[in-house]
Formats: C-alpha cells, sequence, structure tokens
C-alpha cells in the first residue's frame, strides 16, 4: 500500500513536471525525461518493495493471542486477544483466487484485521484454528 | 398466540401518533399528485382527498395501535407489530445497554412518554412511540434486575412484574442536581455560543443588505454610522442575542438536570418542557469522559459523560452524568455513582521530554506554510497571519502537556487535547486491540505511537510519541 502511495506520488511529480515543460514548450526529449526519471521508482515499488513487505510480514497465533507484524521502515505490531475475536472470515478477490490466494479477516468489537494472501488452503485451516481458540465468548 | 394475550398495549396517544405517522407518509408520497388536483381540480377535491387521507390513516392509527404489543418474556424484551405481516423483535434483557425515555409537552398531559431501548448492536433497537408511566417503570426495574444478576425478571408467564409501579418504587435517592444558577454559566461557557456568534453576524450583515439604509441608524438614531460607538454597539447587541439564545436552548435542555441512583440503575433526566432521562445499569457503564472546554478549563470547570458498549453517535448526547461542575467535585461524583471508573489513581505515562520538539513542530510547521502568503503578499495587514503560528506553537505544547495514557488495575486512562482537554477512564476489559507503530524518525529517538481499540462507542485511544519501552510494555499490559 505505502508502495503503491509512493510510486502514485512520483507518478504525479513526474505528470507535472512533464506539464509544465509542456507549457514552456520543451522539445519532446525533454518532456520524457521526467516520465524517464519516474520509472525507477515505479520498478522499485512494483518488485522491489512489495517483496521486502512481504519478507517482513510476520503473524503468531497461540491460545492467547493473535500478534500481527509489519514493516521494515515505518514498523507496526498489533495485539488482539483471543478472547476479544467475534467472528473470523477468509475472503478472496478475483486475483487472488486465481492464484490460489485469501486472506483472514479477524473481527472484533472495534473493528477487524486482515492476515493477507495466503495460500487458500492455509487460510481455511488459519480460520478455523482462530475460531476454535476464540470459542470462548466474551460479553461486551 | 397465549403469550401475547400478556403482552402490554401502547398508551392510546399512540393511537394518535401512529396515525399521524401513517398520513405524513401517504401525503408526502403523492404530494405531487396532490399539488396537480389542487392547481388542476380546484380546492375543493384536495381537501376532499386530504379528509380521506386522514380519517384512513386515523383507521390504520387503531388497527395497527391494536396490533402493537409488547412485553417481556423469559428474560427477553418482545415486541409485536404489524397489522397485515407480523413482525416480532426480541431483545434479551442481559443485552440492553441504556433506555431513552422523551416526554414531549403533550404526552406528558396525557401522562405517556417515548422509550427508546438501546443495545451495543448500534443503532436503536425498539422504540416504543407511546407507553404509560406504569409500564415504563416495570421495564426500568427489569432492566436493573437483570443486569444484577442476569436472571429472567420474573417468573409469572410473560407478564410485566405485575406488582410493580410508579408509586411502589423505593424513593428516589437523587445523588446530585444541578442548580438553576448554574444554567447561565453552561450557556456562557458552551462551545455552542461560539457557533452561535458567527451565525447572526452572518444574519446580521444579510439584513444591512436587505434593509434599506444603515441598520444602526435605525437603532441608534443620533449615531452617525460607521463611529466607535455605533460599531461597539452593534457588536454589544450581537453578543447579547447570542447570549440570550444560548441560555434559552441552554435551559430548555438543562433545566432540572438530576443524576438519580435507583437499585442498580442510573437514571439521568434532564428538561425544561420536553423532558429526557436516560436510564443505565451501572454496570453497563464502560467508560466515563471528563471534558474540559476551554473556557471552562480556565474556570476549573468539567462536564462529564458516560459511555456504554456499542457505538456512540446517537446516544452521545444521552449520556451527560453532569453537564457542568468544578473539576475538583468530579472524582466525587463518579466515585458515588460509577465506582469501578474512579476518575483519580491513574498514573499517566506521559511523552517524554524529547517528544517535545516533534509535538511543537506538528502544527506549527502547518500554520507556518498556511501564514506565509497572506503574510508575504498581502502587507500590511496580511501579517496579522503570522498571528497563526505562535498560536499554533501554543496549542501544541499544551497538546503535549495533555497527553498520557495509564492503566491500573483494571481501568485504563486515556488523556488529551483537541481543543478541549478531555479525560477517558476505561474499563481495561473493554480493550479489544493494541496496536505500537514506530516511524524511522521516531525510531531515532526511541519513540512510539500506542493505539487501543474500544468497544466503547467507536473510541480509538491512541498516544503519540511515547518512550517506545513505555509504549510496548502497555500494550503487553493491556
Amino acid at each position: 500500500m505505502q508502495a503503491g502511495l509512493w510510486a502514485g506520488g512520483a507518478l504525479l511529480a513526474a505528470l507535472v513536471a512533464g506539464a509544465v515543460l509542456v507549457e514552456t514548450g520543451a522539445s519532446p526529449v525533454l518532456v520524457a525525461l521526467p516520465g524517464l526519471a519516474w520509472l525507477p521508482f515505479f520498478a522499485l515499488s512494483v518488485f522491489a518493495l512489495p517483496r521486502l513487505a512481504y519478507r517482513r510480514w510476520r503473524f503468531g497465533i497461540d491460545d492467547e493471542e493473535i500478534d500481527l507484524q509489519r514493516g521494515r521502515v515505518w514498523v507496526e505490531r498489533v495485539l488482539v486477544p483471543m478472547a476479544r475475536v467475534q467472528h473470523v472470515d477468509t475472503g478472496a478477490g478475483p486475483l487472488q483466487r486465481r492464484l490460489g490466494l485469501a486472506s483472514v479477516w479477524v473481527h472484533t468489537a472495534a473493528g477487524a484485521f486482515e492476515i493477507p494472501a495466503l495460500d487458500a488452503e492455509r487460510a481455511r485451516d488459519l480460520r478455523v484454528r482462530i475460531a476454535r481458540l476464540a470459542h470462548v465468548s466474551d460479553e461486551l | 398466540m397465549s403469550s401475547e394475550a400478556a403482552a402490554e398495549r401502547l398508551h392510546p396517544l399512540g393511537i394518535g401518533l401512529l396515525a399521524v405517522r401513517r398520513a405524513r407518509r401517504w401525503i408526502s408520497a403523492i404530494l405531487p399528485a396532490l399539488a396537480g388536483v389542487a392547481l388542476g381540480v380546484g380546492l375543493l377535491p384536495l381537501l376532499a382527498a386530504l379528509v380521506v387521507i386522514v380519517v384512513a390513516g386515523a383507521i390504520i392509527g387503531v388497527l395497527e395501535w391494536r396490533a402493537y404489543t409488547f412485553g417481556i418474556e423469559e428474560g427477553s424484551f418482545v415486541a409485536r407489530h404489524g397489522v397485515f405481516s407480523r413482525d416480532t423483535v426480541s431483545v434479551p434483557l442481559a443485552r440492553v445497554q441504556s433506555i431513552d425515555i422523551e416526554q414531549s409537552p403533550i404526552a406528558r398531559l396525557l401522562g405517556a412518554r417515548s422509550l427508546t431501548i438501546r443495545t451495543a448492536a448500534g443503532s436503536a433497537t425498539v422504540r416504543l412511540i407511546a407507553v404509560s408511566a406504569v409500564a415504563e417503570s416495570r421495564l426500568r426495574s427489569a432492566l436493573g434486575e437483570s443486569a444484577a444478576d442476569g436472571a429472567p425478571a420474573e417468573a409469572g408467564a410473560g407478564a410485566l412484574p405485575a406488582e410493580a409501579s410508579a408509586h411502589a418504587l423505593p424513593a428516589e435517592d437523587v445523588v446530585r442536581r444541578l442548580p438553576a444558577s448554574a444554567l447561565p454559566l453552561i450557556a456562557v461557557t458552551s462551545p455552542r455560543i461560539g457557533a452561535g456568534i458567527g451565525v447572526l453576524v452572518a444574519v446580521f450583515y444579510r439584513l444591512d443588505d436587505v434593509i434599506p439604509g444603515d441598520l444602526t441608524e435605525k437603532v441608534a438614531p443620533r449615531l452617525a454610522p460607521g463611529s466607535l460607538v455605533a460599531a461597539l454597539l452593534e457588536v454589544s447587541a450581537v453578543l447579547a442575542f447570542a447570549l440570550a439564545a444560548s441560555l434559552v436552548g441552554t435551559t430548555l435542555a438543562w433545566a432540572g438536570f438530576r443524576v438519580v441512583r435507583d437499585g442498580s440503575r442510573l437514571r439521568l433526566r434532564r428538561g425544561l418542557l420536553s423532558y429526557r432521562e436516560t436510564v443505565i445499569p451501572v454496570d453497563r457503564v464502560r467508560a466515563v469522559q471528563m471534558r474540559e472546554g476551554l473556557a471552562r478549563e480556565a474556570l476549573g470547570l468539567c462536564s462529564l459523560t458516560v459511555r456504554t458498549a456499542g457505538r456512540a453517535t446517537e446516544a452521545a448526547q444521552s449520556g451527560v452524568l453532569f453537564p457542568l461542575l468544578a473539576r475538583r467535585e468530579s472524582a466525587g461524583l463518579v466515585r458515588e455513582t460509577i465506582p469501578e471508573l474512579e476518575l483519580e489513581g491513574i498514573p499517566l505515562r506521559r511523552p517524554p521530554r524529547r517528544a517535545r520538539g516533534r509535538a511543537a513542530r506538528r502544527l506549527t510547521i502547518p500554520a507556518a506554510i498556511v501564514a506565509a502568503p497572506p503574510a508575504a503578499l498581502l502587507a500590511p495587514y496580511g501579517l496579522l497571519a503570522l498571528l497563526l503560528v505562535p498560536a499554533a506553537a501554543l496549542l501544541s505544547l499544551a497538546r503535549f502537556r495533555a497527553e498520557g495514557v495509564g492503566l491500573e488495575g483494571d481501568r485504563l486512562a486515556w488523556r488529551r487535547r483537541v481543543l478541549a482537554r478531555s479525560t477517558l477512564v476505561a474499563q481495561a476489559r473493554s480493550v479489544q486491540w493494541r496496536r505500537v507503530r514506530q516511524s524511522p524518525l521516531q525510531r531515532r529517538r526511541a519513540l512510539a505511537t500506542l493505539e487501543v481499540g474500544l468497544a466503547v462507542g467507536g473510541v480509538e485511544v491512541s498516544a503519540r510519541d511515547l518512550d517506545s519501552g513505555d509504549a510496548a510494555a502497555l500494550a503487553r499490559a493491556l
């Protein structure tokens, strides 16, 4: 997500720079320059950053708690006690389905968290496991 | 169907309300057609059509009223309604968070009131548009009982507890009343007054445009228009108007406010003409919030609100535990009413000194960016925009000083400032998740942001720039 924003921002900057150059009546080569400068950002955000983000994504599940960690530069860690899990579901968009992937959504009484893009099989197992561990019902 | 026989009907005023609602719905649905009739055919057919609608509405009103029954069955509140298709709504008493009671002047004359039953699922689950005083007190006491021990309200098959009536209730235990002398203070310190002044100024200038000649000439003909005295007069007239409007609004809303402890329930009552009451079982209260508006903070005053599970938006005004009291008395009032959520004695972890610079820059830099163009381009008056910068710096620092999170036993406290300072004390068991975030710049200074999701009306605790060790420790402890 952050990678996408990053590339999007760079694209916007490139477009603005290009537009300014067109306005000043620069040569086509000069106009193309910002676009070329944007390419490395694009490559990075498509090929390198998602890979990094993927490698940093961690989750742990035990009887007590769900522990989600991600990010190397912007680091984030979420802890959800099993007793607070209201329900769990899996979901897959068309693209994910084609690739045999699925995401697990853990819902609490104050928002939901995603464990993204797991093997569909594994996602199903995970859902069942969390549902079983979260069996203890909890009143609000 | 035998259980339905034992259930209660709405107050007869309900017939009128149902009929009006039905007629109004029909009229708005065929409004274009009615307008066509009035323009094309004449007024008489229009009148005839309206009479037909009103009569039909009244008939349906009676039928709907006859079909509407409610009662308590096996620990659940049950309402059945619908003339053609029958609907049954059932809410386990253990799931009811609060009941709002409302009484318009007309309903007051006839001894009716409306009840809104709220659950954690958000929107008002059931609204009984008109019930009698007896039915109200029965429902109220059933709510408290089930909250206390979770047992079904009464063994009697399906019926409401028969003996309980308004007169049989134990004497009211008024914990605290809002003195009438506090009303002007609420009006003056209410944030509403600022908005009121804005509206009035706008209206005032409009009037100046609409009315030929200068308005001030009419108010004070001997004053030269545009003179300082005239301007001062205008300003004080606007202020007086805003004050008067605020005072009237405040009096209508808050006159007669009192907190009543009724067994295991809190009853928060208020209102001058329309009368409103919120009934909350004490053990349903999940959080207490103390708010100190800018003017109130300066005077050492605050207001208190209670929160239950579920969404805040709708019940927001209904949960006011006290509209205005001295800050030093607030802890005492909470101790008396909701001892579990004692306001005091929770040490706050505050952002360390090294986070001060970051906090100060957070508002000051945007303010400088906003103020720079007018200051540079519109001298000399544009330079006034630069005043934004020190104001933003002051607010940033005030926010920094206010911020803090703490945990003591099973109470979580969170203090922060937007403009007004607010302190939330919530039960730690309503914590749903904890999140610790760290940006690269925070990491350099060993700071982190702690966020906590509560199952209390959409509250998301967020404390920026805590010491990263503190943040992690709190996240573990919660």
